[in-house]
């Protein structure tokens, strides 16, 4: 089983096959959050990289406040919306301004061929979406962390996370129910 | 009875609640259907990801760089351990003989060119064969 202190503590007596032991247990959180944010595909596991080389950087002022997940998210997310903002115009990030009035824009010939794949799909969808929502459907849904948890990751006050998470599912039902209607349409 | 906005119908799936619930009318049942076909595409991965390795590549950058900080540290040490050295031996040698001290500070000086370039090459090989040896990681 994985036992975090003695993880951190092995690590912190610089035993760099404690730190791979950590890589692997947290990889996959590290890339979903990366994956989700950073659109350029080359770039994601150099980012991956870079989140784990923090980490161990910054692993001694770990105090063990909070679970190390969330600390792990926190440092990932942090660095996947500086890339954004170093890359600001290559990004959905400019969004962020008006996140209240986003709507899904109209159809492309790809996006046909994505709905036969609803998960699929559903990732094309949310790669539209402003960072702030991809950001709490992945935390909540993928990774599994609790509203309080994102609060804590992400800085974003509970009450918000909580209403972009019911406002992006609401977007993606929506926008979802409205390709089925339309497909039934062209069908009949 | 009131019907279940969008909101409500969500609140309800998290807590575990499932479509078939007979207290639910046609269409909050087809919305709630609808919730859970997303929430399921939503808790699925994605199907790319990191390559196997990824974890020993890490590892391997992170054994890179500390290696790269314990070279310099240690080139550093030997800059100032040569330096101190050299200013050691030649007080000990003016202590002992003041005559023999500056005829070697003479020497010393008169092919200093020779020296600075004999000790440079000796700092140059050193950092070129830091670089370019293989490590087991």
């Amino acid at each position: 089983m994985f036992d975090e202190n003695e993880i951190v503590n092995r690590i912190l007596r610089n035993d760099l096959r404690a730190f791979e032991l950590l890589v692997n247990q947290y990889q996959k959180l590290v890339f979903f959050v990366i994956n989700r944010l950073v659109q350029n595909k080359q770039n994601k596991e150099d980012i991956c990289q870079e989140v784990f080389i923090k980490i161990h950087h910054s692993l001694p002022s770990f105090r063990f406040q909070s679970k190390l997940s969330t600390w792990i998210a926190r440092i990932a997310y942090l660095t996947a919306v500086n890339y954004l903002k170093s890359n600001k115009g290559k990004s959905s990030y400019e969004y962020r301004e008006n996140i209240d009035e986003y709507h899904f824009t109209d159809e492309n010939p790809e996006r046909e061929l994505m709905k036969k794949d609803t998960s699929l799909y559903v990732n094309h969808l949310i790669e539209q979406m402003p960072h702030q929502y991809k950001t709490v459907l992945t935390l909540y849904h993928l990774n599994e962390f609790s509203l309080t948890e994102i609060n804590e990751i992400t800085g974003i006050p509970e009450g918000t996370v909580k209403s972009y998470l019911f406002r992006a599912r609401k977007l993606l039902k929506e926008k979802l129910e409205k390709d089925i209607k339309q497909e039934n349409i062209w069908k009949s | 009875m009131e019907e279940l906005n969008d909101d409500e119908l969500q609140e309800l799936l998290s807590q575990g609640l499932t479509s078939g619930n007979k207290s639910l009318n046609d269409k909050e049942a087809g919305d709630l259907l609808a919730y859970q076909d997303l929430f399921k595409a939503l808790e699925t991965a994605p199907s790319t990801g990191l390559p196997l390795s990824f974890a020993s590549n890490v590892r391997r950058k992170l054994q890179e760089q500390l290696n790269r900080k314990s070279d310099i540290r240690f080139n550093i040490t030997a800059v100032s351990v040569f330096v101190l050295s050299l200013v050691l031996g030649y007080g000990l040698l003016q202590l002992i003989s003041e005559t023999t001290a500056d005829l070697v500070l003479n020497v010393v000086l008169k092919f200093k060119w020779i020296l600075i370039s004999v000790i440079g090459l000796f700092f140059c090989l050193l950092a070129i064969e830091q670089r370019l040896v293989k490590r087991d990681y």
